[in-house]
């Protein structure tokens, strides 16, 4: 059976949670024990290197949670640790990040030369058998699944609860607003859900979206979050400072995950009207849609999805499906697991 | 002078922010100079009092009905009297008793009053029985800033808003959606504010963005005028948008401590607001489309070009506080109203 230790490349022993998540199923041992070494790397203002990494002498896993800045990165060419390709990629120079450390990291990458390269934000086109997409797990345990008349009679049709660190959800918030004239309502604070659905639906036909800002400083306990894109038809996941966003498999625990296409690896594709609903931008490319700044499809797509509820639940139906794919114990299983092992064949 | 108050409604009902200042007016025993009817959409079960015909003194209307800033095209000025009631698409409202305002309109046109006040008037329609009235100011001085404190303020825009108008929410949306190219933060609700300045955190280059607040306060959530003022004196601009009327009670509050950015119009004002000059004014089209934003959303771009290329708004500042005043109820009332009434008798 195959032994694995966790070792963090930082001085302080530091993984951020989110990694953690993903890989403490795997069931690690202490180092000496182990016959591979899984070292997982997101991009934290404290990271500092640390030297003892050089005395590694077993295989190495690298898991790669390195956002590359959605604002920024032009989704061309991926990032890899060990590249020498740093100076490339501006989510480097961030404010509060010491670019020093993360030079000392990537020449550590160059030598050791990993086994096996997970990765979040890894582009399609580069997957291998040694490189392969790693995600965001799903720590929402299995919801009940409603019946067709259950969904279609889901208070909200479109849930969209967003942090600034991607111009494209500022964007979209705006487009919520700008759009809603005689369309449908619009709830923009927590604090209103109850108020609002307190004043009677005169003509029992209205459409409302919630669309909240929610600033890192004024979070929203994941118990609101799911209660109410359990409440909606359709929940939306925007990129954030990575194009892939933990949202993603919260918000399709039990609403029909929106996000926008992307050309990235996943370890189980979302795949539109199958599982979720993709929204294509018209110039993908350009770079002001990348950055987030301009193409209002979000919108647009969900109105005419909340209008197709027949589509929309057999989304829902397969999006269930596939969230639970995400979940911690089954992803290391059934995904990390068996692929880690080829690193001893 | 003696001036009595008749609502021409069966129940008396006189909408809040009118009786107030109607409540300035002197008023004795005894037969009356002036009777004052006051005219405004307020009450939905608006039945139509047969004793105005009985009315011996003169009559004076004060008319505040608003005609719906999605409809008027602002093209005429509707006026009571002249059998054109059903010509204004907001007589045709669910809520409107239109059948007993007819009434009211025969009424006028059977018992001319000596003048009307009219909220919604169009300057070219002015004449010596037919003036503007504004929504008077009820709140109190406040402490003139130096223009080094005015200037630097914490806060430079202020938009606190209710839905009423579509302009509302598209320049609420534009304002999320403009961030990215004019650079500054954006703050949303009145309990992010001292979250945002705890948290606040600089851009890629260390430097501290500007900060804009638009904050969407549905009626049934309203904030206490306490803290509207007091987050609208942190801020160099207070952007005043229409709602059902052209003229909207914003108007006489966010002068009293800040700089109001308004839309520009035809409409006649008791004391003109006059952009570059006590105010800041949007250019706006001709057609509803332009009105409600659709043709043109440029509150934020004229906010953003003002902010950053004019030199003159500590002055454009001081005399709003001037002009402000001089719609302070009592003063209103006393230097405006009651002499227009004096030279019509």
């Amino acid at each position: 059976m195959l032994k694995l230790s966790i070792v963090s490349p930082d001085l302080n022993s530091t993984v951020e949670g989110s990694v953690l998540d993903a890989i403490r199923h795997l069931n690690p041992v202490p180092y000496p024990e182990s016959d591979v070494v899984v070292v997982p790397i997101s991009r934290f203002h404290s990271f500092k290197f640390n030297p003892r990494m050089y005395t590694i002498n077993k295989p190495v896993v690298l898991v790669d949670y390195v956002e590359l800045g959605a604002n920024d990165w032009d989704r061309k060419k991926n990032h890899f640790f060990g590249a020498g390709t740093l100076s490339e990629f501006s989510t480097f120079d961030d404010w509060g990040i010491d670019r020093t450390q993360w030079v000392e990291f990537d020449k550590w990458v160059e030598k050791v030369k990993p086994k096996m390269y997970f990765k979040r934000e890894l582009l399609a086109k580069d997957v291998s058998d040694t490189v392969l997409p790693i995600d965001y797990i799903c720590n929402v345990p299995p919801q009940r699944v409603d019946t067709f008349e259950e969904f279609i009679a889901r208070p909200l049709d479109v849930f969209y609860t967003w942090g600034h660190s991607n111009e494209g959800r500022r964007r979209v918030h705006g487009e919520v607003f700008k759009q809603a004239s005689g369309r449908y309502e619009v709830i923009s604070a927590w604090e209103h859900f109850s108020e609002f659905f307190n004043n009677p639906d005169p003509n029992g036909s209205r459409k409302v979206w919630a669309s909240i800002f929610t600033p890192h400083f004024h979070r929203a306990s994941i118990e609101d979050v799911l209660r109410w894109s359990g409440r909606s038809k359709m929940s939306l996941s925007m990129p954030g400072a990575g194009i892939k966003c933990f949202r993603h498999t919260e918000v399709s625990a039990n609403s029909v995950l929106v996000l926008q296409d992307d050309p990235l690896a996943w370890s189980f594709p979302w795949v539109h009207e199958k599982n979720c609903i993709r929204v294509t931008k018209e110039n993908p490319d350009e770079w002001d849609v990348i950055r987030g700044v301009k193409g209002d499809e979000e919108v647009e797509t969900m109105w005419k999805y909340s209008q197709m509820p027949e589509v929309l639940y057999q989304a829902y139906l397969g999006g269930m499906k596939t969230v639970d794919q995400y979940r911690p114990k089954r992803y290391c299983d059934e995904y990390l697991k068996p692929l880690i092992g080829r690193v001893l064949l | 002078m003696n001036f009595r108050v008749l609502s021409p409604d069966l129940d008396g009902s006189i909408e809040g922010g009118i009786k107030a200042m109607l409540d300035f007016f002197p008023s004795s025993v005894g037969d009356p100079d002036v009777i004052l009817v006051p005219l405004s959409k307020g009450n939905p079960n608006f039945k139509f009092n047969p004793d105005v015909y009985s009315l011996k003194a003169p009559v004076v209307l004060i008319d505040f009905w608003e005609y719906g800033a999605h409809y008027w095209d602002r093209k005429e000025t509707h006026r009571w009297g002249e059998g054109r009631v059903e010509d204004f698409e907001i007589f045709r409202e669910p809520d409107v008793n239109t059948d007993e305002w007819l009434k009211v309109d025969k009424w006028v046109a059977e018992r001319p009053p000596v003048l009307t006040f009219k909220r919604e008037l169009l300057a070219k329609d002015v004449s010596s029985k037919l003036k503007p009235i504004d929504y008077p100011c009820s709140l109190p001085k406040a402490e003139v800033e130096s223009e080094e404190a005015f200037n630097s303020r914490e806060l430079e825009v202020f938009f606190n808003w209710g839905y009423s108008h579509n302009g509302r929410k598209r320049a609420h949306g534009k304002v999320f959606q403009s961030s990215f190219q004019y650079g500054y933060d954006i703050v949303s609700e009145f309990s992010h504010l001292d979250g945002f300045f705890k948290h606040r955190e600089p851009a890629r280059s260390g430097k501290l963005r500007p900060v804009w607040v638009s904050i969407h306060t549905p009626h049934f959530s309203r904030a206490s005028m306490e803290k509207v003022m007091s987050v609208n004196g942190r801020s160099k601009f207070s952007l005043s948008m229409p709602g059902n009327g052209v003229k909207c009670f914003r108007h006489s509050e966010s002068p009293v401590n800040s700089i109001m950015v308004k839309q520009a119009d035809t409409l006649a004002w008791s004391f003109p607001w006059v952009g570059g000059h006590n105010c800041i004014e949007v250019p706006k089209g001709q057609s509803v489309y332009s009105f409600w934003g659709m043709t043109e959303d440029n509150e934020v771009q004229v906010m953003a070009d003002a902010l950053n290329h004019r030199d003159d708004l500590y002055q454009i500042y001081l005399n709003g506080l001037d002009n402000v005043d001089r719609y302070r109820s009592q003063r209103y009332v006393d230097e405006y109203l009651i002499p227009i009434i004096l030279s019509c008798l």
